[in-house]
Protein backbone atom coordinates (compact mmCIF):
# COMPACT_ATOMS: atom_id res chain seq x y z
CA UNK A 1 0.00 0.00 0.00
CA UNK A 2 2.82 2.23 0.75
CA UNK A 3 3.85 2.07 -3.04
CA UNK A 4 0.78 2.81 -4.09
CA UNK A 5 0.32 6.13 -1.87
CA UNK A 6 4.09 7.05 -3.09
CA UNK A 7 2.72 6.64 -6.83
CA UNK A 8 -0.32 8.35 -5.98
CA UNK A 9 1.36 11.30 -4.30
CA UNK A 10 4.05 11.56 -7.29
CA UNK A 11 1.35 11.66 -10.04
CA UNK A 12 -0.61 14.13 -8.51
CA UNK A 13 2.50 16.54 -7.26
CA UNK A 14 3.48 16.51 -10.47
CA UNK A 15 0.28 17.64 -12.21
CA UNK A 16 -1.12 19.63 -9.49
CA UNK A 17 2.72 21.53 -9.81
CA UNK A 18 2.64 22.10 -13.90
CA UNK A 19 -0.83 23.57 -12.83
CA UNK A 20 0.56 25.47 -10.23
CA UNK A 21 3.10 27.09 -12.40
CA UNK A 22 1.00 28.06 -14.75
CA UNK A 23 -1.23 29.43 -12.50
CA UNK A 24 1.33 31.63 -11.38
CA UNK A 25 2.12 33.06 -14.81
CA UNK A 26 -0.74 33.55 -15.24
CA UNK A 27 -0.93 35.85 -11.50
CA UNK A 28 2.33 37.27 -12.54
CA UNK A 29 3.13 37.53 -15.59
CA UNK A 30 2.35 41.12 -17.72
CA UNK A 31 -0.20 40.54 -20.83
CA UNK A 32 -1.04 42.72 -24.04
CA UNK A 33 -3.47 42.11 -26.00
CA UNK A 34 -3.28 41.28 -30.20
CA UNK A 35 -5.57 41.02 -33.06
CA UNK A 36 -7.18 37.91 -34.36
CA UNK A 37 -8.96 36.72 -37.38
CA UNK A 38 -10.51 33.65 -35.53
CA UNK A 39 -12.41 30.43 -36.60
CA UNK A 40 -14.63 28.47 -34.14
CA UNK A 41 -15.07 24.99 -35.34
CA UNK A 42 -16.36 21.72 -33.30
CA UNK A 43 -14.35 18.70 -33.00
CA UNK A 44 -15.96 15.55 -32.03
CA UNK A 45 -12.64 14.39 -29.56
CA UNK A 46 -11.46 17.73 -28.90
CA UNK A 47 -14.86 19.55 -28.32
CA UNK A 48 -15.58 23.52 -28.77
CA UNK A 49 -12.17 25.43 -29.73
CA UNK A 50 -11.50 28.96 -31.67
CA UNK A 51 -8.95 28.49 -34.40
CA UNK A 52 -7.03 31.86 -33.08
CA UNK A 53 -5.66 33.08 -36.57
CA UNK A 54 -3.59 35.99 -35.01
CA UNK A 55 -4.12 38.66 -37.59
CA UNK A 56 0.05 39.34 -38.51
CA UNK A 57 0.45 35.41 -39.02
CA UNK A 58 1.83 36.79 -42.04
CA UNK A 59 2.91 40.21 -43.03
CA UNK A 60 4.18 42.13 -45.67
CA UNK A 61 5.77 45.29 -45.02
CA UNK A 62 4.31 46.80 -47.62
CA UNK A 63 0.94 47.00 -45.64
CA UNK A 64 0.08 48.54 -42.56
CA UNK A 65 2.30 46.58 -39.89
CA UNK A 66 4.63 48.48 -37.95
CA UNK A 67 7.21 46.31 -39.18
CA UNK A 68 9.22 47.67 -42.11
CA UNK A 69 12.22 46.95 -44.76
CA UNK A 70 14.57 48.16 -43.02
CA UNK A 71 14.03 46.25 -39.90
CA UNK A 72 13.40 43.12 -41.08
CA UNK A 73 16.87 43.84 -43.31
CA UNK A 74 18.30 44.68 -40.05
CA UNK A 75 16.91 41.06 -38.67
CA UNK A 76 18.66 39.33 -41.55
CA UNK A 77 21.73 41.15 -41.43
CA UNK A 78 22.23 40.16 -37.69
CA UNK A 79 20.96 36.71 -38.75
CA UNK A 80 23.69 36.17 -40.91
CA UNK A 81 26.46 39.27 -40.19
CA UNK A 82 28.94 37.17 -43.04
CA UNK A 83 26.53 36.76 -46.05
CA UNK A 84 23.71 38.58 -47.18
CA UNK A 85 20.54 36.48 -47.11
CA UNK A 86 17.38 37.33 -48.11
CA UNK A 87 15.74 35.09 -46.57
CA UNK A 88 15.08 33.33 -43.20
CA UNK A 89 13.80 30.29 -41.75
CA UNK A 90 13.68 29.26 -37.90
CA UNK A 91 13.22 30.56 -34.83
CA UNK A 92 13.40 34.03 -33.75
CA UNK A 93 12.48 36.33 -31.20
CA UNK A 94 9.40 38.53 -32.26
CA UNK A 95 8.92 42.38 -30.67
CA UNK A 96 5.85 43.66 -29.99
CA UNK A 97 4.76 47.33 -29.25
CA UNK A 98 1.58 49.22 -28.86
CA UNK A 99 -0.65 50.29 -31.73
CA UNK A 100 -3.51 52.09 -29.62
CA UNK A 101 -5.00 49.44 -26.94
CA UNK A 102 -3.58 46.48 -28.86
CA UNK A 103 0.31 45.22 -29.64
CA UNK A 104 1.64 44.80 -32.95
CA UNK A 105 4.33 43.13 -34.55
CA UNK A 106 7.42 45.80 -34.40
CA UNK A 107 10.48 44.39 -35.08
CA UNK A 108 12.39 41.12 -35.19
CA UNK A 109 15.56 39.67 -33.73
CA UNK A 110 17.95 36.46 -33.74
CA UNK A 111 17.97 34.12 -30.26
CA UNK A 112 20.34 35.21 -28.15
CA UNK A 113 21.46 38.76 -29.72
CA UNK A 114 22.19 41.31 -27.45
CA UNK A 115 19.54 44.17 -26.29
CA UNK A 116 20.28 47.39 -27.39
CA UNK A 117 19.42 49.89 -24.08
CA UNK A 118 17.13 52.74 -26.70
CA UNK A 119 15.17 48.94 -27.94
CA UNK A 120 11.52 50.76 -28.50
CA UNK A 121 10.19 47.12 -28.30
CA UNK A 122 8.20 46.20 -25.37
CA UNK A 123 7.78 42.74 -25.17
CA UNK A 124 10.02 40.45 -27.07
CA UNK A 125 8.81 36.74 -27.52
CA UNK A 126 9.79 33.96 -28.78
CA UNK A 127 8.34 32.54 -32.51
CA UNK A 128 9.22 30.09 -35.63
CA UNK A 129 9.84 32.96 -38.66
CA UNK A 130 9.87 32.20 -42.23
CA UNK A 131 11.28 35.69 -44.12
CA UNK A 132 11.53 35.63 -48.26
CA UNK A 133 11.71 38.56 -50.53
CA UNK A 134 8.10 39.31 -52.58
CA UNK A 135 9.65 41.84 -55.12
CA UNK A 136 10.72 45.17 -53.07
CA UNK A 137 9.47 44.21 -50.49
CA UNK A 138 9.41 41.47 -47.54
CA UNK A 139 6.72 38.96 -46.47
CA UNK A 140 7.09 37.29 -42.97
CA UNK A 141 4.80 34.60 -41.78
CA UNK A 142 5.31 33.87 -37.79
CA UNK A 143 3.84 31.03 -36.12
CA UNK A 144 3.97 32.22 -32.07
CA UNK A 145 2.19 29.08 -31.46
CA UNK A 146 -0.75 30.73 -31.08
CA UNK A 147 -3.27 28.20 -32.27
CA UNK A 148 -6.29 26.91 -30.41
CA UNK A 149 -8.51 28.35 -27.69
CA UNK A 150 -10.83 26.25 -25.81
CA UNK A 151 -14.72 27.01 -25.41
CA UNK A 152 -16.59 25.76 -23.33
CA UNK A 153 -19.46 23.66 -24.94
CA UNK A 154 -22.60 26.25 -23.38
CA UNK A 155 -20.36 29.67 -23.86
CA UNK A 156 -22.66 32.15 -26.23
CA UNK A 157 -19.90 33.84 -28.04
CA UNK A 158 -20.68 37.87 -27.66
CA UNK A 159 -20.14 38.07 -31.74
CA UNK A 160 -19.82 35.55 -34.53
CA UNK A 161 -16.38 34.78 -35.45
CA UNK A 162 -15.82 36.66 -38.29
CA UNK A 163 -16.71 40.04 -37.28
CA UNK A 164 -13.92 42.27 -36.72
CA UNK A 165 -12.93 43.31 -33.33
CA UNK A 166 -11.83 40.03 -31.70
CA UNK A 167 -8.45 39.99 -30.05
CA UNK A 168 -6.25 37.52 -27.52
CA UNK A 169 -5.08 38.96 -24.29
CA UNK A 170 -1.57 36.84 -23.57
CA UNK A 171 0.58 36.25 -20.87
CA UNK A 172 4.37 37.32 -21.59
CA UNK A 173 7.52 35.29 -20.70
CA UNK A 174 10.74 36.93 -21.85
CA UNK A 175 12.43 34.92 -24.80
CA UNK A 176 9.31 32.19 -24.98
CA UNK A 177 6.57 31.64 -26.29
CA UNK A 178 3.09 33.21 -25.80
CA UNK A 179 0.47 32.12 -23.55
CA UNK A 180 -3.36 32.72 -24.69
CA UNK A 181 -5.42 34.14 -21.36
CA UNK A 182 -8.28 35.76 -22.27
CA UNK A 183 -10.11 36.13 -25.17
CA UNK A 184 -11.71 39.71 -26.19
CA UNK A 185 -14.60 41.27 -28.29
CA UNK A 186 -14.66 44.72 -29.20
CA UNK A 187 -12.22 46.13 -25.85
CA UNK A 188 -14.66 43.51 -23.53
CA UNK A 189 -13.18 40.13 -21.99
CA UNK A 190 -14.77 37.17 -22.94
CA UNK A 191 -15.87 35.00 -19.71
CA UNK A 192 -14.77 31.93 -20.57
CA UNK A 193 -14.29 30.57 -16.88
CA UNK B 1 -12.30 -28.77 -22.40
CA UNK B 2 -9.33 -29.64 -21.03
CA UNK B 3 -6.62 -27.14 -20.45
CA UNK B 4 -3.20 -27.53 -22.15
CA UNK B 5 -1.53 -28.71 -18.71
CA UNK B 6 -4.24 -31.12 -18.49
CA UNK B 7 -3.50 -32.37 -21.92
CA UNK B 8 0.06 -32.73 -20.43
CA UNK B 9 -0.87 -34.03 -17.30
CA UNK B 10 -2.46 -37.14 -19.22
CA UNK B 11 0.23 -38.00 -21.33
CA UNK B 12 2.56 -38.86 -18.27
CA UNK B 13 -0.27 -40.62 -16.08
CA UNK B 14 -0.94 -43.16 -19.48
CA UNK B 15 3.42 -43.21 -19.28
CA UNK B 16 3.30 -44.10 -15.80
CA UNK B 17 0.84 -46.22 -15.82
CA UNK B 18 2.12 -48.23 -18.51
CA UNK B 19 5.13 -48.67 -16.85
CA UNK B 20 3.43 -49.60 -13.42
CA UNK B 21 4.62 -46.48 -11.39
CA UNK B 22 0.88 -45.16 -11.01
CA UNK B 23 -1.46 -46.89 -8.71
CA UNK B 24 -5.12 -46.01 -9.16
CA UNK B 25 -5.10 -44.64 -5.78
CA UNK B 26 -2.03 -42.54 -6.11
CA UNK B 27 -3.62 -41.52 -9.60
CA UNK B 28 -6.86 -40.30 -7.93
CA UNK B 29 -5.01 -38.46 -5.46
CA UNK B 30 -3.07 -36.44 -7.91
CA UNK B 31 -5.67 -36.07 -10.28
CA UNK B 32 -7.66 -34.38 -6.96
CA UNK B 33 -4.83 -32.18 -6.00
CA UNK B 34 -4.67 -30.45 -9.62
CA UNK B 35 -8.35 -30.06 -9.88
CA UNK B 36 -7.55 -26.19 -7.99
CA UNK B 37 -4.32 -26.00 -10.53
CA UNK B 38 -6.23 -26.49 -13.51
CA UNK B 39 -8.86 -23.80 -12.73
CA UNK B 40 -8.08 -20.96 -14.87
CA UNK B 41 -6.90 -17.51 -13.10
CA UNK B 42 -8.04 -15.08 -15.67
CA UNK B 43 -11.57 -14.22 -16.03
CA UNK B 44 -13.44 -15.26 -18.78
CA UNK B 45 -13.37 -12.59 -22.15
CA UNK B 46 -16.96 -11.30 -21.18
CA UNK B 47 -15.97 -10.32 -17.90
CA UNK B 48 -13.16 -8.42 -19.26
CA UNK B 49 -14.77 -6.82 -22.00
CA UNK B 50 -17.38 -5.55 -19.82
CA UNK B 51 -15.10 -3.96 -17.15
CA UNK B 52 -13.55 -2.50 -19.93
CA UNK B 53 -16.72 -0.77 -21.14
CA UNK B 54 -17.90 -0.18 -17.59
CA UNK B 55 -14.73 1.54 -17.13
CA UNK B 56 -14.76 3.35 -20.55
CA UNK B 57 -18.21 4.64 -19.53
CA UNK B 58 -17.05 5.96 -15.92
CA UNK B 59 -14.31 7.90 -17.43
CA UNK B 60 -15.96 9.77 -20.27
CA UNK B 61 -19.24 10.35 -18.07
CA UNK B 62 -16.71 12.03 -15.82
CA UNK B 63 -14.80 13.87 -18.12
CA UNK B 64 -18.45 15.09 -19.66
CA UNK B 65 -19.98 16.25 -16.07
CA UNK B 66 -16.40 18.74 -15.80
CA UNK B 67 -16.90 19.71 -19.52
CA UNK B 68 -20.91 20.23 -18.98
CA UNK B 69 -20.31 22.53 -16.16
CA UNK B 70 -17.01 24.27 -17.10
CA UNK B 71 -17.82 27.31 -16.21
CA UNK B 72 -19.41 26.38 -13.04
CA UNK B 73 -16.96 24.89 -11.48
CA UNK B 74 -14.14 26.93 -10.22
CA UNK B 75 -10.46 25.71 -11.53
CA UNK B 76 -9.12 25.28 -8.58
CA UNK B 77 -12.25 22.71 -7.47
CA UNK B 78 -11.48 20.99 -10.76
CA UNK B 79 -7.82 20.40 -10.34
CA UNK B 80 -8.87 18.95 -6.55
CA UNK B 81 -11.66 17.25 -8.18
CA UNK B 82 -9.01 15.67 -10.57
CA UNK B 83 -6.86 14.62 -7.70
CA UNK B 84 -9.17 13.01 -5.28
CA UNK B 85 -10.69 10.68 -8.28
CA UNK B 86 -7.39 9.10 -8.75
CA UNK B 87 -6.30 8.92 -5.30
CA UNK B 88 -9.48 6.81 -5.06
CA UNK B 89 -8.51 4.69 -8.44
CA UNK B 90 -5.49 4.22 -7.43
CA UNK B 91 -7.23 3.10 -3.59
CA UNK B 92 -9.40 0.75 -5.32
CA UNK B 93 -6.74 -0.50 -7.44
CA UNK B 94 -4.67 -1.62 -4.92
CA UNK B 95 -7.13 -2.26 -1.83
CA UNK B 96 -9.05 -4.93 -4.18
CA UNK B 97 -5.69 -6.85 -4.65
CA UNK B 98 -5.20 -9.69 -6.98
CA UNK B 99 -5.30 -12.20 -3.95
CA UNK B 100 -8.98 -12.30 -3.85
CA UNK B 101 -10.18 -14.29 -7.39
CA UNK B 102 -13.40 -12.47 -7.40
CA UNK B 103 -12.14 -9.29 -6.97
CA UNK B 104 -9.03 -9.65 -8.95
CA UNK B 105 -10.15 -8.13 -12.34
CA UNK B 106 -12.02 -5.02 -10.50
CA UNK B 107 -8.18 -4.25 -9.06
CA UNK B 108 -7.32 -4.60 -12.77
CA UNK B 109 -10.39 -2.13 -14.05
CA UNK B 110 -9.53 0.33 -11.74
CA UNK B 111 -5.87 0.30 -12.50
CA UNK B 112 -6.82 0.40 -16.22
CA UNK B 113 -8.86 3.77 -14.91
CA UNK B 114 -6.57 5.37 -12.88
CA UNK B 115 -3.86 4.96 -15.96
CA UNK B 116 -6.60 6.95 -18.38
CA UNK B 117 -7.46 9.27 -15.70
CA UNK B 118 -4.13 10.46 -16.14
CA UNK B 119 -4.47 11.62 -19.37
CA UNK B 120 -7.72 13.27 -18.37
CA UNK B 121 -6.12 15.13 -16.02
CA UNK B 122 -3.26 16.44 -18.61
CA UNK B 123 -6.21 17.44 -20.95
CA UNK B 124 -7.56 19.28 -17.63
CA UNK B 125 -4.48 21.67 -17.16
CA UNK B 126 -4.02 21.77 -20.74
CA UNK B 127 -7.53 23.25 -21.61
CA UNK B 128 -7.91 25.38 -18.04
CA UNK B 129 -4.63 27.28 -19.00
CA UNK B 130 -4.73 26.99 -22.84
CA UNK B 131 -1.90 25.62 -23.71
CA UNK B 132 -0.91 24.82 -27.36
CA UNK B 133 1.94 22.56 -27.24
CA UNK B 134 2.39 19.26 -30.30
CA UNK B 135 -0.32 16.98 -28.94
CA UNK B 136 2.00 13.80 -28.71
CA UNK B 137 3.73 15.96 -26.11
CA UNK B 138 0.75 15.34 -24.20
CA UNK B 139 1.46 11.44 -24.87
CA UNK B 140 4.69 11.47 -23.72
CA UNK B 141 4.40 12.86 -20.50
CA UNK B 142 1.20 10.70 -19.90
CA UNK B 143 3.97 8.15 -20.66
CA UNK B 144 6.15 9.45 -17.78
CA UNK B 145 3.36 9.97 -15.58
CA UNK B 146 2.36 6.23 -15.42
CA UNK B 147 5.38 4.35 -15.79
CA UNK B 148 6.59 4.53 -12.25
CA UNK B 149 3.51 2.34 -11.80
CA UNK B 150 5.01 -0.63 -13.34
CA UNK B 151 6.73 -0.76 -10.47
CA UNK B 152 4.89 0.52 -7.72
CA UNK B 153 1.38 -0.35 -8.80
CA UNK B 154 1.66 -4.47 -9.89
CA UNK B 155 -1.05 -5.03 -12.07
CA UNK B 156 -1.58 -5.94 -15.67
CA UNK B 157 -3.54 -3.42 -16.72
CA UNK B 158 -0.37 -0.93 -16.36
CA UNK B 159 1.99 -2.69 -18.29
CA UNK B 160 -1.06 -2.74 -20.92
CA UNK B 161 -1.72 0.33 -20.88
CA UNK B 162 1.92 1.54 -21.69
CA UNK B 163 2.04 -0.54 -24.47
CA UNK B 164 -0.85 1.94 -25.55
CA UNK B 165 0.65 4.67 -24.74
CA UNK B 166 3.51 3.98 -26.15
CA UNK B 167 2.29 2.92 -29.49
CA UNK B 168 -0.01 6.20 -29.75
CA UNK B 169 3.15 8.44 -29.47
CA UNK B 170 5.00 6.04 -32.25
CA UNK B 171 2.09 6.66 -34.48
CA UNK B 172 1.34 10.42 -33.90
CA UNK B 173 5.02 11.46 -33.79
CA UNK B 174 5.01 9.65 -36.80
CA UNK B 175 2.02 11.69 -38.40
CA UNK B 176 3.42 14.67 -37.35
CA UNK B 177 5.10 17.29 -39.86
CA UNK B 178 7.23 18.82 -37.25
CA UNK B 179 8.91 15.86 -35.72
CA UNK B 180 12.18 13.94 -36.32
CA UNK B 181 9.90 10.81 -37.06
CA UNK B 182 7.62 11.98 -39.32
CA UNK B 183 6.86 9.50 -41.99
CA UNK B 184 6.23 10.62 -45.86
CA UNK B 185 4.06 8.04 -45.75
CA UNK B 186 1.86 5.32 -44.09
CA UNK B 187 0.90 3.21 -47.17
CA UNK B 188 2.90 0.86 -46.99
CA UNK B 189 3.82 -2.19 -44.15
CA UNK B 190 7.07 -0.96 -42.35
CA UNK B 191 5.04 1.21 -39.68
CA UNK B 192 2.15 -1.25 -39.73
CA UNK B 193 4.49 -4.19 -38.51
CA UNK B 194 7.06 -2.29 -36.86
CA UNK B 195 5.67 -0.12 -34.55
CA UNK B 196 3.52 -2.82 -32.58
CA UNK B 197 6.67 -4.94 -32.22
CA UNK B 198 8.46 -1.95 -30.69
CA UNK B 199 5.87 -1.40 -28.33
CA UNK B 200 5.53 -4.66 -27.18
CA UNK B 201 9.60 -4.99 -26.80
CA UNK B 202 9.84 -1.83 -24.28
CA UNK B 203 6.92 -3.07 -22.53
CA UNK B 204 8.40 -6.69 -21.70
CA UNK B 205 11.10 -4.71 -20.02
CA UNK B 206 8.93 -4.01 -17.17
CA UNK B 207 9.15 -5.41 -13.69
CA UNK B 208 5.73 -6.76 -14.74
CA UNK B 209 4.70 -7.10 -18.11
CA UNK B 210 1.25 -8.51 -19.62
CA UNK B 211 2.33 -11.45 -21.70
CA UNK B 212 -0.76 -11.85 -23.30
CA UNK B 213 0.81 -8.82 -25.60
CA UNK B 214 2.94 -10.84 -27.21
CA UNK B 215 -0.15 -12.56 -28.54
CA UNK B 216 -1.55 -9.68 -29.28
CA UNK B 217 1.59 -8.40 -31.38
CA UNK B 218 2.13 -11.71 -32.74
CA UNK B 219 -1.75 -11.82 -33.78
CA UNK B 220 -1.29 -8.13 -35.55
CA UNK B 221 1.82 -8.95 -37.13
CA UNK B 222 1.10 -11.96 -38.69
CA UNK B 223 -2.56 -10.56 -39.86
CA UNK B 224 -1.29 -7.64 -40.69
CA UNK B 225 1.81 -9.65 -43.00
CA UNK B 226 -0.30 -12.04 -44.53
CA UNK B 227 -2.97 -8.80 -45.34
CA UNK B 228 0.12 -6.95 -47.17
CA UNK B 229 1.35 -9.85 -48.97
CA UNK B 230 -2.07 -10.84 -50.34
CA UNK B 231 -2.25 -7.07 -50.72
CA UNK B 232 0.90 -6.89 -52.76
CA UNK B 233 0.30 -10.21 -54.62
CA UNK B 234 -2.74 -8.53 -56.28
CA UNK B 235 -1.83 -5.05 -57.13
CA UNK B 236 1.88 -5.27 -57.48
CA UNK B 237 2.82 -2.78 -55.59
CA UNK B 238 2.16 -0.48 -52.51
CA UNK B 239 1.80 3.28 -53.56
CA UNK B 240 4.82 5.16 -51.49
CA UNK B 241 7.51 3.12 -49.58
CA UNK B 242 9.26 5.83 -48.56
CA UNK B 243 9.10 6.40 -44.66
CA UNK B 244 11.19 9.14 -43.92
CA UNK B 245 12.17 9.89 -40.50
CA UNK B 246 10.25 7.20 -39.46
CA UNK B 247 12.50 4.55 -40.39
CA UNK B 248 14.36 4.79 -37.19
CA UNK B 249 10.87 3.53 -35.78
CA UNK B 250 9.86 0.41 -37.91
CA UNK B 251 13.38 -0.61 -37.99
CA UNK B 252 13.70 -0.55 -34.27
CA UNK B 253 10.93 -2.53 -34.16
CA UNK B 254 12.22 -5.34 -36.93
CA UNK B 255 15.18 -5.38 -34.87
CA UNK B 256 13.48 -6.26 -31.91
CA UNK B 257 11.61 -9.00 -33.50
CA UNK B 258 14.59 -10.39 -34.87
CA UNK B 259 17.25 -10.36 -31.78
CA UNK B 260 14.64 -10.91 -28.92
CA UNK B 261 11.78 -12.70 -29.88
CA UNK B 262 11.43 -14.34 -26.70
CA UNK B 263 10.35 -10.57 -25.71
CA UNK B 264 8.02 -9.42 -28.44
CA UNK B 265 6.49 -12.36 -30.12
CA UNK B 266 4.13 -15.01 -29.09
CA UNK B 267 5.74 -17.77 -26.64
CA UNK B 268 4.49 -20.67 -28.94
CA UNK B 269 6.16 -19.13 -31.71
CA UNK B 270 9.80 -20.26 -31.44
CA UNK B 271 13.02 -18.46 -31.40
CA UNK B 272 13.46 -19.87 -35.29
CA UNK B 273 10.26 -19.59 -36.30
CA UNK B 274 9.54 -16.25 -34.78
CA UNK B 275 12.37 -14.67 -36.50
CA UNK B 276 11.79 -16.28 -40.08
CA UNK B 277 8.03 -15.15 -39.62
CA UNK B 278 9.51 -11.46 -39.35
CA UNK B 279 12.40 -11.13 -41.78
CA UNK B 280 10.89 -13.42 -44.70
CA UNK B 281 7.72 -11.13 -45.47
CA UNK B 282 9.38 -8.14 -46.21
CA UNK B 283 11.35 -9.90 -48.63
CA UNK B 284 9.50 -9.45 -51.42
CA UNK B 285 8.84 -5.41 -50.50
CA UNK B 286 12.63 -4.79 -50.76
CA UNK B 287 13.06 -6.81 -54.14
CA UNK B 288 10.17 -4.36 -55.09
CA UNK B 289 11.60 -1.10 -53.82
CA UNK B 290 9.74 1.96 -54.24
CA UNK B 291 8.13 1.17 -57.95
CA UNK B 292 7.09 -1.63 -59.32
CA UNK B 293 8.00 -2.07 -62.92
CA UNK B 294 6.40 -5.09 -64.85
CA UNK B 295 9.49 -4.99 -67.11
CA UNK B 296 11.90 -5.89 -64.95
CA UNK B 297 12.83 -9.75 -63.97
CA UNK B 298 13.04 -8.73 -60.23
CA UNK B 299 9.93 -7.55 -59.73
CA UNK B 300 8.38 -10.03 -61.23
CA UNK B 301 10.13 -12.40 -58.84
CA UNK B 302 8.83 -10.48 -56.24
CA UNK B 303 4.91 -10.70 -56.83
CA UNK B 304 5.57 -14.73 -57.04
CA UNK B 305 7.68 -14.27 -53.83
CA UNK B 306 5.05 -12.65 -52.27
CA UNK B 307 2.43 -15.53 -53.33
CA UNK B 308 4.72 -18.47 -52.16
CA UNK B 309 5.96 -15.98 -48.70
CA UNK B 310 2.36 -15.84 -47.76
CA UNK B 311 1.76 -19.73 -48.11
CA UNK B 312 4.95 -20.17 -46.05
CA UNK B 313 4.33 -18.32 -43.68
CA UNK B 314 0.92 -19.77 -42.65
CA UNK B 315 2.45 -22.83 -42.59
CA UNK B 316 4.79 -22.10 -39.78
CA UNK B 317 2.49 -20.54 -37.96
CA UNK B 318 0.48 -23.97 -38.06
CA UNK B 319 3.73 -26.24 -37.36
CA UNK B 320 4.41 -23.68 -34.17
CA UNK B 321 0.75 -23.93 -33.03
CA UNK B 322 0.97 -27.53 -33.47
CA UNK B 323 4.09 -28.28 -31.48
CA UNK B 324 2.88 -25.50 -28.80
CA UNK B 325 -0.46 -26.77 -28.74
CA UNK B 326 -1.81 -23.29 -29.12
CA UNK B 327 -5.57 -24.03 -31.07
CA UNK B 328 -5.91 -19.95 -31.82
CA UNK B 329 -2.32 -20.36 -33.79
CA UNK B 330 -3.50 -23.66 -36.02
CA UNK B 331 -6.59 -21.77 -36.72
CA UNK B 332 -5.38 -18.45 -37.70
CA UNK B 333 -2.67 -20.15 -40.19
CA UNK B 334 -5.41 -22.21 -41.82
CA UNK B 335 -7.72 -19.16 -41.93
CA UNK B 336 -4.55 -17.54 -43.60
CA UNK B 337 -4.28 -20.21 -46.47
CA UNK B 338 -7.58 -20.04 -47.00
CA UNK B 339 -7.61 -16.69 -47.61
CA UNK B 340 -4.12 -16.63 -49.91
CA UNK B 341 -6.34 -19.79 -52.00
CA UNK B 342 -9.18 -17.76 -52.60
CA UNK B 343 -7.29 -14.37 -53.08
CA UNK B 344 -4.90 -16.41 -55.90
CA UNK B 345 -8.55 -18.12 -57.68
CA UNK B 346 -10.00 -14.43 -57.71
CA UNK B 347 -6.60 -13.13 -58.98
CA UNK B 348 -6.27 -15.80 -61.75
CA UNK B 349 -9.99 -16.16 -62.43
CA UNK B 350 -11.92 -13.14 -61.89
CA UNK B 351 -12.05 -12.08 -65.30
CA UNK B 352 -13.71 -15.04 -66.35
CA UNK B 353 -16.35 -15.69 -63.70
CA UNK B 354 -19.42 -14.29 -65.85
CA UNK B 355 -22.43 -16.63 -66.06
CA UNK B 356 -24.35 -19.17 -64.19
CA UNK B 357 -21.78 -22.10 -64.89
CA UNK B 358 -18.94 -20.21 -63.87
CA UNK B 359 -20.38 -19.56 -60.50
CA UNK B 360 -21.77 -22.74 -59.89
CA UNK B 361 -17.81 -24.04 -60.62
CA UNK B 362 -16.79 -21.72 -58.14
CA UNK B 363 -18.65 -22.72 -55.29
CA UNK B 364 -18.02 -26.08 -55.71
CA UNK B 365 -14.18 -25.23 -55.43
CA UNK B 366 -15.23 -22.95 -52.59
CA UNK B 367 -17.13 -25.35 -50.90
CA UNK B 368 -14.30 -28.45 -51.72
CA UNK B 369 -11.16 -25.85 -50.26
CA UNK B 370 -13.80 -25.08 -47.43
CA UNK B 371 -13.80 -28.59 -46.40
CA UNK B 372 -10.25 -29.56 -47.08
CA UNK B 373 -8.96 -27.36 -45.19
CA UNK B 374 -11.09 -27.89 -41.70
CA UNK B 375 -10.69 -31.57 -42.48
CA UNK B 376 -6.46 -30.46 -42.28
CA UNK B 377 -7.51 -27.93 -39.27
CA UNK B 378 -8.81 -30.77 -37.39
CA UNK B 379 -6.17 -33.04 -38.34
CA UNK B 380 -3.43 -31.14 -37.16
CA UNK B 381 -5.34 -29.90 -33.72
CA UNK B 382 -5.66 -33.39 -33.13
CA UNK B 383 -2.50 -35.03 -33.83
CA UNK B 384 -0.95 -31.86 -32.39
CA UNK B 385 2.98 -32.67 -32.87
CA UNK B 386 2.81 -35.62 -35.17
CA UNK B 387 0.81 -33.98 -37.92
CA UNK B 388 3.23 -30.63 -37.62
Amino acid sequence: MKKVIALGIFQIVVLLGWAGQNEWIRQTAPTFRIPLRPRDPFDLVRGRYFILNPEEQEITTTGSSLLDDKGVARFLDLADPKGQPSSYSGSALVGFCPAGPIFRVCALRPLGSALSPQDPVKYWCRGVLSVYRENEHYRVSTDLRLDKFFLPNQIQLPGRENAAGWELEVSYRPGQFLLPRRLWFKDQPVPVE
Amino acid sequence: MKSRDSRVLERHFQIWREKGLLTPEAEGAFRTASEEAAVPKRAPVALVALGVLGGGLLLTGLILIIAENWQAIPRGVRLAGWALIQAGFLAAAAYLGPDSRNRSFLSEIFAFLSCGWMLGGIALVSQIYQLNSRPVNGIWLWLALVLPAAWLLPRRAVPTSVFFILLTGFVMEAADTSSLLHAESAENPWLWLGLPMLAGALVSFLPRPALFLRGVVGAWFFGMATASLLFFGVTHHFIRMQLGGAWVLAIAGFLAGLLIPQRTLPPAWDALTSRIVVAVPVIPWLLVGSNYSPEDPIDLVAVGLAWAVQFAVAILIIRAGARAEAPVWVNLGYLAILAGILTRYFDFFGEYLRGGVALVVTGIVLLGLLFAVEKARRGTLSRGIASA
